[in-house]
């Protein structure tokens, strides 16, 4: 494979981060924080991008794509809108593990040997259809075979396999390396949500090598190279330091951010993306406050427009699938119950999906709650799901449950290492005077 | 103490996971024969993969492939829809009607089917 093949995601990571700063840039937090949200907003624009191209009949290219990210990019520094970012942590041996941890995990994806069998019956050739016609290719998937790719999930996802695509030529090697990518921007979330809380460094490196690790380890074993689970593990992770932040217009738009590429990603993402959004509305009014008018934008037009555009598509389109209609009958969910019990010790886990059982003891912690919230309304929807759909429970939940883990155990763990290692006080006061600037400098 | 042991015992999990997927991969090995364990890069797949491309240039542009495969195996459908993204893959089998062109080898065609292009081992089978 050529340089550029090697370089292909990593490249299209960083022109989307660089695009996501006219965002990323303004909100009061650490440099590394701003590279993930800046990613975010960056594949929410390109998603944007490419559906607009698709309303109008024109085909993708990289001759459009590209100049709209750099002009996203180059926005950010002409209009100077840059705020000062709070201060992160310096290196330590937990951040060199992870990123053994990542390099590990892209070495084997790389191979292919280790690419989920969804990238090649779902993801990957929708990617790479749509790469070939120059647009969502709505005909193909409404074909009635199409059920076997689920033609009803959001098309975020195929789009960056197909852009990536476009730089370097359709070579899997090179589009796996997306998810060890999104692995990293994950720990980054951990790591800095940890800096932010004020955990001791000690600590907090051992906490982000554990996750590194048993992730890396998850994804090899459950062989998740191309999954799409790693969105929503980052969406989830990613929107944990405002989760935790008091109440501000800052904290809306990261969740507005990550609620958008959670709905943007999977199906299962839009429960998430209701989730925080719900969550975060819900901690206004709890506080007897409303929020701005920029905040409640912030936190509800991004979702709303990503979610309403996949649906329209979907409803336009007649692409909802059977399986994935249907009420929860209470004999299902009980068989259910029963197996994710059993999925809890799944070996692909190695006993590590156990932590999240700690969950509900989260509760405990006020500041937590609203991201037990956010997880526990995520899992009950997959509950739901799965006692809802009319097939074999058994291999639904054997074949999903264990993603559904990684879906909320990075962001689970950092909680609960907020929660036993945190410095309750200093973080508090730290978090009230950093949501105060992020409002001024928002509101600027 | 209990973070060390955590951190401990996932990086002993790591290490085994990478070293076994590692060597399989090395090996070529795969656990069952069965397509909904195939691999990519594993050879299975790969010889699917020589055979469609060799066929793809013997069809008319947007036609769509016909596999032979009265097993209907659905995973090795999958896999031959994922390396001809740009045409329809459709199973075939007892039920396709006769006169139609098929992708199959010599040891797999029906009998008294025809090959009208490609090789023995993966060419176009007219079904009798």
């Amino acid at each position: 494979m050529s340089a550029l093949g090697w370089l292909a995601a990593p490249l299209v990571l960083v022109l989307l981060a660089a695009a996501g700063q006219p965002i990323a840039a303004r909100l009061p937090v650490t440099r590394p924080l701003r590279l993930v949200l800046g990613f975010i907003a960056g594949a929410l624009l390109l998603h944007a991008l490419l559906s607009l191209l698709d309303l109008l009949g024109w085909r993708w290219r990289l001759a459009i794509a590209l100049p709209f990210l750099l002009a996203a990019a180059l926005i950010a520094f002409v209009v100077r809108a840059r705020r000062p970012s709070r201060r992160s942590a310096s290196f330590g041996w937990g951040d060199a593990v992870a990123i053994l941890a990542v390099l590990g995990f892209a070495a084997l994806a790389w191979t292919g040997w280790i690419a989920i069998p969804d990238f090649i019956y779902h993801w990957g050739l929708k990617g790479h259809r749509f790469l070939l016609e120059g647009h969502v290719d709505y005909g193909y998937l409404a074909q009635p075979l199409g059920w076997v790719f689920h033609p009803d999930y959001p098309n975020l996802y195929p789009e960056l396999l197909a852009v990536t695509a476009m730089l370097a030529g359709w070579r899997e090697g090179a589009l796996l390396l997306w998810s060890p990518l999104l692995l990293a921007l994950i720990l980054i979330s951990v790591r800095e949500v940890l800096v932010a809380e004020g955990i001791p460094p000690f600590r907090r490196h051992a906490v982000v090598a554990f996750v590194a690790l048993s992730c890396a380890g998850f994804a090899v074993a459950n062989i998740m190279a191309g999954a799409a689970d790693w969105f929503l593990a980052l969406a989830l992770a990613a929107s944990l330091p405002a989760l935790l932040a008091p109440l501000s217009t800052a904290a809306d738009v990261q969740i507005g951010l990550c609620a958008a590429l959670a709905g943007a990603s999977k199906q299962e993402g839009l429960v998430m993306a209701v989730g925080l959004v719900a969550v975060q509305l819900s901690r206004w009014f709890w506080h007897g406050r409303r929020p701005r008018p920029a905040g409640s934008a912030a936190l509800l037009v991004p979702p709303m427009l990503i979610v309403g555009y996949s649906w329209w598509r979907i409803a336009q389109h007649h692409l909802l699938q059977s399986y994935d209609k249907g009420l929860p009958i209470p004999s299902r969910l009980v068989a259910t119950l029963r197996i994710v019990a059993e999925q809890l010790l799944a070996p692909e886990w190695h006993g590590f999906a156990l932590l999240l059982l700690v969950l509900p003891l989260l509760l405990l912690v006020p500041r937590l709650r609203p991201f037990v919230a956010v997880a526990l309304l995520h899992l009950a929807g997959y509950l739901a799901s799965c006692a809802g759909q009319d097939t074999d429970t058994r291999l639904l939940v054997v074949t999903t449950f264990t993603r559904i883990v990684l879906q909320i155990f990075p962001a689970t763990i950092a909680a609960m290492a907020v929660a036993l290692f945190a410095d309750g006080m200093r973080t508090a006061a730290a978090a009230s005077g950093a949501a105060e600037a992020s409002a001024a400098a928002i509101d600027a | 103490m209990l973070v060390a042991l955590l951190l401990v015992w996932a990086g002993g999990t790591f290490v085994f996971e990478a070293r076994g997927a590692r060597h399989d991969w090395l090996a070529g090995t795969l656990h069952q024969p069965s397509s909904m364990y195939w691999r990519l890069g594993s050879r299975p797949p790969e010889r699917l993969d020589r055979c469609l491309r060799s066929v793809d240039a013997l069809l008319p542009a947007r036609e769509p492939v016909l596999l032979w495969d009265p097993t209907n195996d659905f995973f090795r459908w999958r896999w031959a829809a994922y390396f001809l993204p740009h045409r329809e893959v459709v199973q075939a089998g007892a039920a396709t009607p006769p006169g139609r062109v098929v992708v199959a080898s010599s040891r797999s065609a029906p009998a008294g089917a025809r090959r009208v292009a490609g090789e023995p081992w993966c060419g176009l089978y007219r079904l009798p």
